[in-house]
Order: C-alpha cells, then sequence, then structure tokens
C-alpha cells in the first residue's frame, strides 16, 4: 500500500465532498463543456432542437393542415391570414414547410441510422477480420461507390417506387460506404491496443471484443460522421422530391414543394424561397454542428 | 502425484513471415507449483512474451504458430482444448496483466465496469453482485476509497493506481495463474516496488502461481523463487534465483549479472555484452549464443547443446558443462 495513497485517501476523507478541489470528468463530458463553449455550436444546436420539436409537433404549431385549401387565397402573397403566402392551390406555405421539416428530419435521421448500421458493422467486421473477409466488403464498398451516389438512389427509387419509406432506405443504402470506409480504418488502428488483448486474455470471444471494446470506441467517430452526413441526406431527399421521385403530393417536403415553385418564380418568389431557407438553414445548423463536434470530441485538443 | 500446477513441455512457437521462419520459442519447457512464481528473463527478442502468449494460446495465427508440445494445467493440455473451452479458461483459470497499464485499460469504460465483465462471464454473477466485487477488488489492491473509484475512468487514474485497477481486473475471478508481461517496466521505482509487493501479498494471500516475465534481474530476485533464463528462443538456465543469481552457471547469466549496475561497485562504466541478439529468422550455427560469449570454444561454433543437468543441480545450456560431444543422434536438430 503506497504512503502517498494512504496520505491521499485521508486528504479526502477530511474533505467536505463541495470543498474536493479536483473536478473529476469524464470524456464526453469534457466534449459537451467545450461544445457549450462554442457559440456557434450552440445556436445550431438549438436551432435543430427547434427544427426537431417543430416535426414533432407539426399539427398544433401549423396554423392549417398541409393539404387544406383556402380557395379563396391562391397564390396570395403573404398576408395575416396565412404568414408565407399560400400556394396555387391554397395551401398556407408556413404550414407546409412545417409538415415537411418531418419528411426532411425523418429522412436525414433515419435514412443515416441505416447508413451508419450497415457502415459500422460491415466496416467493424472488414477492419477487425482483416484477409479474406476484409477484401470482401472493401470490394462491396468499392462496387457501391462507384456510382454516383444520387444517380444510384434514383436508380433505387425507380426499381422500388416513390414514398417516404423507400426514401429512407434509397439514401441509407447509398450513404454506408463513407461510415464502412472511416470506422474499417479506425478499427484497424484500435485492434492493436493492449486493451483488445487484455479483453482476449480475460476470454472475451471475439463478437464481444468488437461490439463492447472497438465499437464504442469509434463512438466520437460515429457521432461526427452522423452529423456531417445527415444534412447531405436531407439534401439528397431534396433532390429525390425535386425529380418527383420523393416525397408525392399531397404530403409535403422542401425539395417538392421548391420543384413546384419554380414554375411560378415570377408570380409567388416567395413560393420557392421560404422553403429554400428553411432547407439551407437546417443544412448549415447541421454541418455547423458536424465542425464543432469534431474539434469537441478530438482529444489532442483537450486542453484547450 | 504431480503437484505441479503449470507443465509446459517442449513448446515450439514459430511465425511464418515473407522473411522466412522465425523461431520465437524452441523447445522451451518449465513448471510452476501452487503458489509459487516463476520468472522468465532474457533481453528483447528472446522470446519471453511470446512464451506467455502461447501458455494463453493468444499468438496471433497467421503468422505465428504453435508448432509442438504441450502446455498441461493441472494435467490438461490446454492446446487440445477448443476455443470455446480456452476462453473459460483465459480470465477464469489463468489471467494476464500487460506491461502498459496507459493502453490495457479501455478508455470509453469505468474502471468498475471493466472489473465487472470477467466476473460476469465467468462466474455468471448479477451486475449488482460484480459490482460489490468489483469494489472488494479495488480495496484489495490499495485503490482508496474504492465506492468512489469504481465509477472512475483510466484517464482520471495515475499509472500506478491504473496498474492496480489492472491487478484487480486479472484477479477477480480467482486465477490459479497470474501471467505478468512486464508488468512494471512502465513505473517508477517507487511505484513499480509497491507493484511488486502487492503482487507476493495477493499471491500469499490467494495462493496463486505467478509467471513473472521481465527483463530486470532485480524484479526477479524479489518476487520468484525459480527463475529461467532465455535468449534467442531457447531456455539457456533454469533454477532456483537464489542459486542462479549467486552461482551463475551459464556464461550468458554471468554476463547479464554483470550488466546490471551495482550501488557498492563504484565503477562508472556498466559490463556490456558484445554484439546483439541473433535475428530468430537466421539464428546462428552452433550454440546460438556463442558469437557474444566469452567462453567460446571449438564445439559451440557447429554443435548446438542440450539442456542438461550441471552439477550444480540445475538446467543448462552449454557445452562446458557436457562431458564432450555426444553423439549426433542426441544433438537437437538445429
Amino acid at each position: 500500500m503506497g504512503n502517498t495513497e494512504i496520505e491521499n485517501a485521508k486528504i479526502e476523507k477530511r474533505l467536505p465532498a463541495s470543498e474536493n478541489p479536483v473536478k473529476f470528468t469524464s470524456f464526453y463530458h469534457d466534449a459537451v463543456r467545450r461544445l457549450r463553449r462554442d457559440k456557434i455550436a450552440t445556436v445550431c444546436f438549438v436551432f435543430i432542437v427547434f427544427m426537431a420539436l417543430t416535426a414533432l409537433f407539426a399539427p398544433l404549431i401549423a396554423p392549417y393542415d398541409q393539404s387544406y385549401q383556402d380557395i379563396e387565397a391562391v397564390m396570395s402573397r403573404p398576408t395575416p391570414k396565412h404568414w408565407l403566402g399560400t400556394d396555387e392551390f391554397g395551401r398556407d406555405i408556413l404550414s407546409r414547410i412545417v409538415y415537411g421539416a418531418r419528411v426532411s428530419l425523418a429522412v436525414g435521421i433515419v435514412a443515416e441510422a441505416i447508413a451508419i448500421t450497415i457502415g459500422v458493422v460491415l466496416g467493424a467486421l472488414a477492419g477487425f477480420y482483416g484477409g479474406k473477409t476484409d477484401a470482401v466488403i472493401s470490394r462491396v464498398i468499392e462496387m457501391f461507390a462507384a456510382f454516383p451516389q444520387i444517380l444510384f438512389a434514383i436508380v433505387i427509387m425507380f426499381v422500388f417506387g416513390t414514398g417516404v419509406i423507400n426514401v429512407f432506405f434509397a439514401i441509407g443504402f447509398v450513404g454506408w460506404t463513407s461510415v464502412a470506409r472511416v470506422i474499417r480504418a479506425q478499427v484497424i488502428q484500435l485492434k492493436e491496443n493492449e486493451y483488445v488483448e487484455a479483453a482476449r486474455a480475460s476470454g472475451g470471444s471475439n463478437l464481444a471484443i468488437v461490439a463492447r471494446h472497438l465499437i464504442p470506441n469509434c463512438l466520437s467517430t460515429i457521432i461526427v460522421i452522423a452529423t456531417m452526413e445527415i444534412p447531405a441526406d436531407i439534401m439528397y431527399e431534396a433532390s429525390l422530391s425535386f425529380l418527383g421521385l420523393g416525397v408525392q403530393p399531397p404530403q409535403s417536403s422542401w425539395g417538392e414543394m421548391i420543384s413546384v415553385a419554380r414554375r411560378h418564380l415570377r408570380s409567388n418568389p416567395g413560393y420557392s424561397i421560404y422553403p429554400g431557407i428553411a432547407l439551407v438553414l437546417t443544412v448549415l445548423a447541421f454541418n455547423l454542428l458536424g465542425d464543432a463536434l469534431r474539434d469537441a470530441l478530438d482529444p489532442k485538443l483537450k486542453n484547450l | 502425484m504431480n503437484t505441479n500446477l503449470l507443465d509446459v513441455k517442449n513448446l515450439c512457437t514459430y511465425f511464418y513471415t515473407d522473411e522466412g521462419v522465425v523461431y520465437a520459442l524452441d523447445g522451451v519447457s518449465f513448471s510452476v507449483k501452487k503458489g509459487e512464481t516463476l520468472g522468465i528473463v532474457g533481453e528483447s527478442g528472446s522470446g519471453k512474451s511470446v512464451a506467455a502468449l502461447s501458455v494463453m494460446r493468444l499468438v496471433q495465427t497467421p503468422p505465428g504458430k504453435i508448432v509442438s508440445g504441450e502446455v498441461l494445467m493441472n494435467g490438461e493440455n490446454l492446446l487440445k482444448l477448443s476455443g470455446k473451452e480456452m476462453r473459460a479458461v483465459r480470465g477464469g483459470k489463468i489471467a494476464m496483466i500487460f506491461q502498459e497499464p496507459m493502453t490495457a485499460l479501455n478508455p470509453v469504460y469505468t474502471i468498475g465496469s471493466q472489473i465487472m465483465e470477467s466476473p460476469r462471464i465467468h462466474r455468471g454473477l448479477s451486475r449488482r453482485q460484480a459490482r460489490r466485487v468489483a469494489i472488494e477488488m479495488l480495496e484489495k489492491v490499495g485503490i482508496p476509497l474504492p465506492e468512489k473509484r469504481v465509477d472512475d475512468y483510466p484517464h482520471q487514474l495515475s499509472g500506478g493506481m491504473r496498474q492496480r485497477a489492472m491487478i484487480a481486473i486479472a484477479l477477480c475471478c480467482n486465477p490459479e495463474l497470474l501471467i505478468c508481461d512486464e508488468p512494471t517496466t512502465a513505473l517508477d521505482v517507487t511505484i513499480q516496488a509497491q507493484i511488486l509487493e502487492l503482487i507476493n501479498d495477493l499471491k500469499k494471500e490467494m495462493n496463486t502461481s505467478v509467471l513473472m516475465i521481465t527483463h530486470d534481474l532485480g524484479v526477479v530476485a524479489q518476487v520468484s523463487e525459480n527463475v529461467l533464463v532465455m535468449y534467442a528462443s531457447k531456455v539457456m538456465e533454469y533454477g532456483g534465483v537464489k542459486e542462479v543469481f549467486t552461482d551463475p552457471c551459464h556464461p550468458y547469466t554471468k554476463a547479464l549479472l554483470e550488466s546490471m549496475p551495482a550501488v557498492e561497485s563504484g565503477r562508472e562504466r556498466l559490463h556490456v555484452i558484445e554484439g546483439m541478439v541473433p535475428s530468430l529468422s537466421n539464428r546462428p550455427e552452433g550454440c546460438l549464443f556463442h558469437p557474444r560469449c566469452e567462453r567460446r570454444m571449438e564445439i559451440c561454433k557447429t554443435l548446438r547443446p542440450e539442456l542438461i543437468m550441471a552439477p550444480a543441480g540445475r538446467w543448462v545450456r552449454c557445452w562446458l558443462y557436457a562431458s564432450g560431444p555426444r553423439t549426433l543422434g542426441s544433438i537437437e536438430r538445429g
């Protein structure tokens, strides 16, 4: 028993907990603290939470239903009755933007969850087992990555038909390769760590080592990838809907609104500008938050 | 009645690389009795870590392979067990402590949950029971305020504390054999002494056998009963610590002991063994140590000596103690 440690124990016992000068923090605790100091990240985070709440409570927030038609005010400019005006069927644009947030955020999150699940599992297996497993999975990754992603998504939508659920899978299915590549590289690096050998020496099976030790250590990378890829997925959904392959009317989505509105650009520019602003702000918020998260979770910057 | 806990017989582990076969372990035999400590010493690259990994069957395959030999634990050959049975042995009957307490703990889990992992696998304890075991173990290894430390992350502990936590992880399932792979190399001298004392105390308390792998002769002298001196994949000398250290038989052991800095001698320069450890894929003819040996003879250059019982009552691999060259049949294949 070390004397200094006994001394420390005595000292700590003497001090009441509140006066204990050393405040221990965990890795993620530190990251959150660094993130909160970053003003831009905080604003983005608040905005994303705001958008998420909007999407969640869309029926309560939106002044009208997304398909309600006000026959008396078709293509109206912003009025006290319709804050952002109406479209060619007299539907309230603000309401449609609010409902559109549902589709955009859902696509961003669900599609990315699909992409991350496939990517993490395959990437971790390729990195951990190496050899033939790695060769096969890497070739599959290259095959998927060889196509332009949007083209691939268009093909999937074409084959399986339009609709929100298919949009999830189409985007998730094309997005997993970048996740898999990063996770594979990180697992190759992590598996050389002694704690992996220690886990094996204490009787852990391969699967337990991958699931319990390697993937949790990739968590910060996964978080960063997610925040960087979600806006890309939102853009893909907008693109697909713009091309008429995604969400179908009367259900609203930002991409679908912009697509229809381009025909009315001269008579009612607000019709395309407002959903565009919603799209740009959401994508920007995710991107900036992703940047800030990458910095906050970087252990090399720990003392900043 | 065989009282040996561990019997390693003629163990050979080779690595098949692009540059050729690396003979990392070549015909190594030793045994450990219950409650006894065996020290394995040798320079870097002498095969001591591979010996530990081979006992645990953790040699990376490929490129490594345990080519032949037996690892008997309580008479059961570990090399014959299935992967699943072997996993039950690891962490249950045999536990291991690693060199770097900094990297051998997973940074994303608390100390407590890492200690709890193996009792939950091997003893089927519930989360709450395992947590109690974890706190008890932390107390046993001398970590103050164990109820609080159990929820700390590795980076919140100092190096010595982390090594204590490692020991707690290793010992929480009451293993019969504890393999320590250079447990104190990364620690400073005072902490080193504390850790060794701790291992010694716990060994006595739990009647665990210890395999202490180190290049520090002082550590071996302090904790072990027997010592195995390895050089370039082979055992050079094997016997009781006191006898080997006070009266070394093999010229290599002698040279190693002379290379140790002694406080009282007042020499300014340390003794150096000329040359380098030979590459294990391209070993010299004859005795592996002959290019560096101060007492080499003609025979050493051509024929490999066998491990024989020297008059001093211990095993030595040196022609100095052999009564003339033997017939070719009894000479080991090279």
